[in-house]
């Protein structure tokens, strides 16, 4: 197909979305999912076609030890990339989403269906109508790649609407690190995540905005059969943050591992939701999502585990531990579970507490001060997760991001 | 302290209540026999509307569970509540409610 008709399919596309998000109302209050969060906060109103303006893109960028780089602007259709040639070589696609749209439509297209329910087709339609440039990852069938691709959207405009979509081949590997660290005040992104049969992902996001910033961030994932997902949230920033993770366990012997960790201080606020889907046999999922939160900061946790009537020899967990650094510190945990079947174990648990005054105690007999004991304590808490960032820029930054917010 | 209009005080008639927003908090005002009273508007037990509620006497209950509380103290007088909500200084001035929030 030539290119520039293909283009217009993708302007098709957007305009089908743009006029399903002015038909469509605005999820109502009394619906659980948008319970304790405005969604009024979006300003979603204020948007036109063309309200996402142009901003700037780095024409060069270097990959340094990652395996790629991408960097996105919100209106920009081509991202800043710098592939390893050697896996260009080997089939690995690294673009903007709207160039992958082009030369690689059976991959892209199946990704950008609107699937959202009711309590998100709103976002999802606006940001199927907005979204410019993106990014798109394909690591063919076989192909192993241990280093990182490391992608950032950028900011610059008042809106963006960042959407990322990987695909990893049949007993493929890759490690994906995703950042908005940088994006728009108001942001609103969309990801999809396929790991074929057999393959590995390694996946990680990033949100360490300006405590000013709105942002909301879907995610659905689709797992093969003895498909394996490793996947971290690292959610510091931002003054309202909401997210929607979405796992599909749809082979056999599928897995799914969910981390993350959330430090809030000041009136931040993280409403998260989870959803751990077996619909196959002998898929295991595990989850793990840690909160500290001092001053006035909240976090909501959410968390679905399903498992269908004919998946059977399943494994599900799920645990959320909360540290509340302070007495008007409030964490908000609501597990759910919906299981069909009888051949199953799932567990799930919950806790939330200040710091421990055995620890503290036993911390200053060996003669640290309270606070910094105190300190220790939560940098402990996140140590273990935050240790598995492959990416040198995060690996240093991230601990002293969570170590400034406790002074 | 920031004080904030919120209301004409002819508009909140006694027994009945009115969700305002100052300072980006969400308050309910609630007029007791002719006394005003100004409470956080976030139920501390589930998070619910608390403004949306029922005023009886001098609680509020909250109509997602019916946990209630004092509005002058802001104390949880039933359960499933157990912590206190944040209430605001609150007064009549020409006319007007006027509520000061941090």
């Amino acid at each position: 197909m030539p290119a520039a008709q293909t283009l217009s399919e993708l302007d098709e596309l957007r305009r089908d979305a743009w006029n399903a998000f002015q038909a469509s109302a605005a999820p109502l209050k009394t619906s659980e999912f948008w319970r304790r969060v405005d969604f009024a906060r979006w300003k979603l109103e204020e948007l036109r076609p063309d309200s996402v303006c142009n901003a700037t893109t780095p024409s060069k960028i270097d990959r340094g030890a990652a395996a790629g780089a991408l960097r996105q602007a919100p209106a920009f259709p081509d991202a800043a990339v710098d592939l390893d040639p050697a896996l260009a070589a080997k089939g690995v696609v690294f673009t903007s989403l709207e160039k992958a749209f082009r030369d690689h439509p059976n991959l892209v297209k199946p990704a950008l269906m609107r699937c959202a329910g009711p309590d998100l087709a709103k976002l999802e339609a606006a940001n199927a109508a907005l979204w410019k440039g993106g990014a798109f990852l394909y690591v063919p069938n076989g192909v192993l790649v241990e280093k990182p691709f490391d992608v950032a959207f950028l900011g610059g405009a008042k809106h963006s609407f960042p959407r990322l979509v990987a695909v990893v081949g049949d007993g493929a590997e890759a490690t994906v690190i995703e950042d908005h660290s940088e994006a728009a005040d108001l942001s609103t992104a969309f990801g999809r995540l396929k790991v074929g049969r057999g393959a590995r992902l390694n996946y990680f996001y990033n949100q360490g905005l300006p405590k000013t910033a709105t942002h909301f961030w879907n995610q659905r994932i689709d797992l093969a059969q003895d498909a394996h997902l490793r996947h971290t949230s690292i959610l510091l920033g931002g003054a309202l943050h909401k997210s929607n993770v979405h796992v599909e366990l749809l082979g056999a012997g599928a897995r799914s591992e969910l981390f993350g960790v959330v430090f809030g201080s000041a009136r931040q606020f993280f409403d998260t939701t989870t959803w751990q889907m077996h619909r196959a046999s002998r898929s295991q999922s595990d989850l793990l999502f840690k909160a500290a939160l001092k001053d006035r900061a909240r976090s909501v946790y959410t968390g679905m585990i399903r498992v269908e009537k004919d998946a059977l020899g399943c494994d599900a967990f799920q645990q959320n531990n909360n540290l509340l650094l302070s007495d008007t510190a409030r964490a908000d945990t609501t597990p759910v579970l919906e299981i069909l079947t009888d051949q199953v174990r799932c567990k799930h648990g919950a806790t939330m507490g200040p710091v421990s005054r055995e620890e503290l105690f036993y911390l200053a007999c060996r003669g640290l001060d309270p606070k910094e004991a105190a300190k220790q304590l939560v940098m402990g808490f996140f140590e273990p997760i935050l240790a598995q960032v492959p990416l040198e820029r995060l690996k240093e930054e991230l601990p002293g991001r969570v170590e400034r917010g406790l002074e | 302290m920031t004080a904030t209009k919120v209301a004409k005080a002819s508009e909140i008639a006694p027994g009945q209540m009115r969700i305002v927003e100052a300072s980006g908090e969400r308050i309910a005002i609630c007029n007791v026999g002719g006394t005003f009273y100004a409470i956080e508007d976030l139920c501390s037990h589930d998070d619910g509307p608390l403004g949306e509620g029922n005023l009886k006497g001098e609680q509020v209950e909250c109509p997602r569970h019916g946990a209630r509380f004092d509005v002058k103290s802001g104390a949880a007088v039933r359960m499933p509540a157990i912590a206190p909500v944040r209430t605001f200084p609150v007064r009549v001035e020409g006319g007007d409610v006027v509520v000061e929030v941090e």
